[in-house]
């Protein structure tokens, strides 16, 4: 399967350069602080949730006082630490005249595309490990709703790799590195701030293109059809976006 | 059979034609020198050839098959070094050329890397990281990636440019040996001499368009031109090269020096008269190099991008030339 030679190429690449590494070790210390503040401000707060439960007040779940916040600010910063990622995976090729070897290879633009995107998702599988063992480290002093906190990764995860199509596209577009990090930064940073026009926008279309908004329901355990469809929709469209990019190469 | 194949290909890049109409062929087992100024559009007919860059017209065949509609077969049959050779440096050569054979769709990998690795001569080498390597040994290792899956026809462009006499030179004999197999070569260079060296013929493009494609002793008759040179110059002497069968005129251009312009190969007969008056040198008047400046001085070339000139905005950081 040359989707896999790819895939594998570029994993080791991304685990072998600074910047995957930065990536890796600035995400995991942010996860870190932020999910042991949420932990800490959840004991504090436990009891307060408590009584206001009893005085009729609407149940604030574990998701919602710990789960959906440190999803957010997680989602928040993996906005803004995956295009650093993503940056590289034409936008290299084509500075150093490597898709040369690509294009000339036996094989379709569709695996050369997936291949990368697998590559990066299996970066981004790690990375997403590497820093989501704080919550179920609640395990050991109380019962976990693993289920739950498995939702809220496949969140995150589902999050970042549409941030990843996007990266992709962008680099496939132009051989500057920089250049394909401001583009892609900035249509995520859009996509974070479409959920700020929610209120003003009565048709609801805003809001429902927010990244963020599309996964809070799976943050809270609920798997909505809706949800799944855009982000799957979301990805594939982006790969397709991203092969048509490179075929487009042969043409210009 | 024609083992490349072009039939009245086209490429424009906006308003420019970079070729124009191109109609070539090259047989299986020849070794062809593809030459023509900067711009005439050597690389574009290349990278069509090798499927990186599609043809506004015309259509192109390996082996029968067509390079668009087939890509894929085509691609597994070609081996293609480009101008500026794509290499990652962050690799090892050997592990580089792993993910060459793999993509290439190599069964044992291992084996057909070996292999490579002894027969372009990178030995110890193979281990060191690319961006640490000579531009001698990075362009070894941007031949073993295109020939590490055994293709039927290998296409090279510009494989000597940057390397010294002596690097030249092993590359040159490593593309003659490639092409002593089976394999077909297509070879784009600036250095003559070293086509004139290996190849069976040449052809010639200017402007976009074909002006030569035929074998280099025959290349506008070069061999038809010749330059007698004598210790003992005498009229009789010239009248009896004059006399030749199918030379047409002798013309006496220094003391001893005949330029002998003829209708066919006479290089056998004029020596055995030439040999009377103590021949010194028979030789071809023109040279190939000769040859392709008077086919090629008709236009400018267009302004068409190069890879070379792509790359020079993009390329990376260069070797440390001292290092091997």
């Amino acid at each position: 399967m040359k989707v896999l030679v790819i895939a594998q190429r570029e994993l080791g690449a991304l685990l072998g350069s600074v910047v995957g590494w930065l990536v890796i070790t600035a995400f995991v210390l942010i996860s870190g602080v932020v999910s042991a503040f949420g932990v800490v401000g959840y004991a504090m707060n436990s009891e307060q949730i408590i009584e206001s439960a009893f005085m009729g007040a609407p149940v604030m779940t574990f998701a919602d006082t710990l789960l959906w916040p440190v999803s957010q600010i997680q989602a928040t910063f993996l906005m803004f630490f995956v295009p650093g990622v993503t940056m590289r995976l034409f936008s290299e090729e084509l500075r150093q005249r490597t898709l040369e070897l690509l294009l000339t290879s036996p094989l379709s633009l569709w695996e050369l595309v997936a291949g990368k995107f697998l590559g990066t998702m299996g970066f981004v599988t790690l990375l997403l490990l590497l820093a989501s063992w704080h919550l179920p480290m609640l395990a050991l002093w109380s019962d976990v709703d693993w289920m739950l906190l498995l939702a809220n990764f496949a969140s995150l995860w589902l999050v970042t790799a549409c941030v990843v199509v996007l990266g992709m596209f962008f680099s496939a577009s132009t051989p500057h590195q920089v250049l394909a990090l401001v583009l892609t930064e900035g249509t995520t940073i859009g996509l974070l701030l479409l959920a700020s026009f929610e209120q003003e926008d009565p048709t609801g279309i805003l809001g429902s293109l927010s990244l963020i908004n599309r996964m809070e329901d799976l943050t809270h355990g609920l798997l909505r059809f809706s949800d799944l469809a855009f982000f799957l929709v979301f990805i594939v469209v982006g790969v397709l976006a991203t092969q048509q990019r490179i075929a487009l190469r042969r043409w210009s | 059979m024609a083992m490349i194949e072009a039939q009245g290909l086209t490429r424009r890049y906006g308003p420019t034609l970079a070729i124009d109409d191109l109609s070539f062929s090259v047989e299986a087992g020849q070794l062809v020198g593809f030459l023509g100024k900067n711009g005439a559009g050597k690389t574009t007919t290349m990278r069509i050839l090798a499927g990186s860059l599609a043809a506004s017209d015309g259509t192109a065949t390996i082996a029968g098959l067509d390079v668009d509609r087939d890509a894929r077969k085509v691609k597994a049959l070609v081996g293609y070094l480009p101008e500026v050779p794509p290499l990652y440096t962050d690799m090892t050569a050997r592990a580089y050329l792993r993910y060459a054979a793999r993509l290439k769709g190599v069964s044992d990998a291992n084996a057909a890397v070996e292999r490579t690795i002894g027969r372009v001569g990178l030995g110890d080498y193979a281990g060191r990281m690319i961006g640490k390597l000579s531009k001698g040994y990075r362009q070894r290792v941007g031949i073993a990636q295109a020939i590490v899956h055994q293709p039927k026809v290998l296409i090279l462009d510009e494989p000597l440019s940057g390397l010294d006499p002596a690097q030249r030179r092993e590359i040159r004999d490593l593309v003659a040996e490639l092409a002593r197999g089976e394999t077909t070569v297509l070879l784009s260079t600036h250095v003559l001499p070293e086509i004139e060296a290996i190849c069976d013929r040449v052809i010639v493009l200017d402007g976009g368009r074909l002006v030569a494609q035929e074998a280099i002793a025959d290349l506008a008759g070069i061999q038809r031109r010749l330059l007698v040179h004598v210790a003992r110059p005498d009229p009789r002497l010239r009248a009896a090269l004059a006399a030749v069968e199918n030379v047409e005129d002798v013309v006496e251009e220094s003391p001893g020096k005949y330029v002998i312009g003829a209708s066919a190969d006479v290089r056998e007969a004029v020596a055995r008269v030439a040999v009377e008056g103590g021949l010194l040198e028979l030789r071809p008047r023109e040279s190939l190099e000769d040859a392709f400046l008077r086919l090629t001085d008709r236009r400018p070339a267009p302004d068409v991008p190069t890879e070379a000139d792509e790359a020079e905005e993009e390329a990376p950081e260069p070797a440390d030339e001292g290092s091997p």
